[in-house]
């Protein structure tokens, strides 16, 4: 009696697996700060209802998430980091690429800074204030080298002021938020998380490409992933049409506007 | 010497009621009764360390060997000489006895040895000689022929016939022969 | 991918990097510190929980029993709220000391604890004994700390396995951060959430290479423990 209901509950595994197969569901493996943002959770039943595919959201730092791509651990990948991201299709990993929408880094902080432009804020920080760096390959902190290095700065340099986390942002904003201090953010990050930050908006400017952050979608080569593709191929499809690039830019975080499609 | 007067032991679960007696001094006083009865019980409360009814009434420091003692992670010397250092007595002035009874009870070679390598019989030795060197007035024994072969015992009859000239000995037995051979008195424990 | 990680743990132990060095020495320091700091408080805790006779003794087992098993990261949360809240003029928020702190809290009860499951029994014997034969209050502490020893050592060697091993509370008070507060687990999670499984596998492997070299000292010391 016990035998045959082992057997029965083996067989009964096995279907159950084998029924969550690839092709019911689409695995997206994205970025942490795009995760904050909560986009994700808002846009995607659309999708599920649409088009009757489920789909799962793996949410870590950019340079894990470029790892799982290549690893084939993954269907799609949504990221924003256009060096690693050329990089990831020139080597042949990815099939498709797109890019999308962009917002903006702030530098967020306790006190506003009487700063006119990004060199000046940063001129404000440097050797002065407690400044936290994500300090974790992300692209929000290789944005951030890349902005110290364009104004001059030895980053090998920097003091104790200089505080590198190795975290995500929000670890690293709500270390911020604790001790005072400073860091740089993406706005979704730090909309989602206004309600409970001791900090607020430090140095902001919307119109400098230098603080603008691309988002793209890449859709893992299918050799690399193994399957056909196909789900993948749809979700490719429907997240970057027109009505979806729409809704994407219609979303609010508190209020807010947070990505901007880039044909505006 | 010992007088039990009204004593009575409280458990959770059962009270056991002890025949007023009186322990005479120099002498050995068997207890005997069936297993569970209490005379453990009786040895503890006796030891002063379980709180009891009634009164006891001693003739001075009453000390417990037990069936399964414990012993210190030192040498057998060292644990023997233990009571005499807590009371500030020189252990130099009883080392003649300690050989002289570690030599009758078959330890001599061990005595530098770790307590905790010897074996069964050994140990119950080295408790009794550890719970006799002290000269308590009271000596109060739980089974203590458990683990010694014949020899042995009757090595523990010797001692326990030196021993009784300066002590109140009252020791719990199922050896019969043992009994029979050292008992003067004899107490009986439940009905 | 293990044998990349046991390459690059090679490397990285001989590379002179400073920064890797500096990682291994304050996991070290910090858990040493901890376990030793607890260990007088929890031993003594831990015998009188032991022979100790009084009310509510069931109820303080109870209690001593399931702080031993605080998750960590638990632990670090209660210790980076008083940094922020009462304790903040003491400005401990990111700090080693938070770090050693929250470590000290994490391992005294399982000193204590360890303690009490491993000796109780053995401790009420030797105090039974001791008593009946004549031993005052002052002999009994000293005699019951001796013949508890290998339970001591023991429960300390415990408490440091965890301690070094842990990461929820070193990273919600330390933060990780660079040059100050990041330690051998805080580095794994953090290249691990990178994606840099090498190095995490490296570190991983260190970690593991450091727990084993403290025992194979230790067993110098203690044949009855490690024969």
């Amino acid at each position: 009696m016990t035998k045959s209901l082992l057997g029965l509950t083996a067989v009964l595994s096995l279907f159950l697996a084998l029924a969550g197969c690839r092709g019911e569901r689409v695995t997206i493996v994205t970025t942490t700060s795009l995760d904050n943002s909560g986009l994700l959770e808002e846009i995607l039943p659309h999708f599920e209802a649409e088009h009757g595919i489920r789909t799962r959201i793996v949410a870590v730092g950019t340079g894990a998430a470029i790892q799982m791509g290549r690893l084939g651990e993954t269907d799609i990948l949504l990221v924003h980091d256009p060096a690693l991201e050329q990089e990831f299709m020139d080597e042949g990993f990815g099939a498709l690429r797109q890019t999308i929408v962009y917002n903006d880094f702030l530098i967020v902080g306790p006190d506003a800074l009487p700063a006119k432009t990004l060199a000046d804020a940063l001129g404000l920080i440097h050797g002065n204030l407690t400044f936290y760096s994500r300090g974790d390959d992300s692209g929000t902190h290789a944005r951030e080298l890349f902005l110290w290095e364009t104004f001059g700065y030895d980053i090998d340099g920097f003091g104790g002021w200089y505080k590198e986390t190795g975290q995500g942002m929000g670890s690293t904003m709500n270390m911020a938020s604790t001790t005072a201090g400073y860091t740089l953010t993406d706005r979704g990050t730090y909309l989602a998380m206004r309600a409970n930050l001791h900090i607020g908006v430090a140095y902001e400017n919307p119109e400098d490409e230098g603080l603008h952050n691309l988002y793209s979608i890449i859709k893992v080569s299918s050799e690399i992933r193994g399957g056909d593709g196909e789900a993948a191929r749809v979700f490719f499809d429907w997240f970057t049409s027109a009505a979806t690039v729409n809704m994407i830019g219609e979303y609010r975080v508190d209020g807010e506007r947070l990505f901007i499609p880039l044909e505006e | 010497m010992v007088r039990l007067k009204n004593v009575a032991v409280e458990y959770p679960a059962l009270r056991i009621a002890y025949e007023d007696a009186l322990f005479l001094q120099n002498a050995v006083t068997v207890v005997t009764g069936r297993n569970g009865s209490g005379k453990t019980t009786l040895l503890k409360a006796i030891g002063g360390l379980i709180a009891h009814e009634g009164e006891i009434e001693k003739s001075g420091f009453a000390t417990i060997h037990f069936q399964d003692p414990v012993l210190f992670d030192r040498s057998v010397y060292k644990n023997i000489v233990y009571p005499l250092e807590i009371r500030g007595r020189d252990a130099r002035g009883y080392e003649k006895r300690i050989l002289e009874y570690a030599r009758l009870m078959g330890l001599k070679e061990k005595l530098h040895e770790n307590a905790k390598n010897l074996s069964a019989g050994q140990k119950m030795k080295t408790s009794i000689l550890r719970s006799v060197i002290f000269e308590p007035e009271i000596l109060l024994l739980d089974e203590p022929t458990t683990y010694l072969d014949i020899e042995s015992i009757e090595e523990l009859k010797t001692l326990v016939c030196k021993l009784k000239e300066k002590m109140t000995i009252i020791l719990v037995c199922h050896d019969q022969a043992f009994n029979e051979a050292v008992a003067d008195e004899v107490y009986h424990v439940g009905g | 991918m293990i044998s990349e990680g046991l390459r690059t743990a090679f490397e990285l132990l001989v590379s002179f990097d400073w920064e890797i060095y500096q990682i291994i020495l304050l996991s070290l320091v910090i858990s040493l510190s901890a376990t030793l700091a607890a260990g007088v408080p929890g031993v003594l805790f831990g015998i009188l929980v032991s022979i100790g006779r009084f009310k509510g003794k069931r109820l303080v087992k109870v209690l001593l029993f399931t702080s031993m098993g605080v998750p960590p990261v638990v632990m670090g949360l209660i210790v980076l709220l008083l940094a922020i809240g009462p304790l903040r003029p003491l400005d401990l928020v990111f700090t080693r000391t938070a770090m050693f702190f929250a470590q000290f809290l994490l391992v005294l009860p399982i000193i204590a604890g360890s303690i009490v499951i491993s000796s109780e029994k053995t401790q009420v014997r030797v105090l039974e004994t001791a008593t009946t034969l004549g031993a005052r209050r002052k002999h009994k502490v000293g005699l019951l700390v001796r013949e508890t020893k290998p339970f001591i050592f023991m429960s300390l060697i415990l408490a440091f396995s965890r301690a070094i091993a842990e990461v929820g509370a070193v990273m919600l008070v330390g933060g990780n951060i660079k040059g100050e507060t990041r330690v051998m687990t805080t580095f794994i999670a953090m290249n691990t959430s990178m994606g840099q499984f090498g190095t995490s596998i490296a570190m991983g492997i260190i970690l593991l290479f450091v727990a084993f070299l403290i025992h194979l000292a230790l067993s110098r010391f203690r044949r009855d423990f490690y024969g």
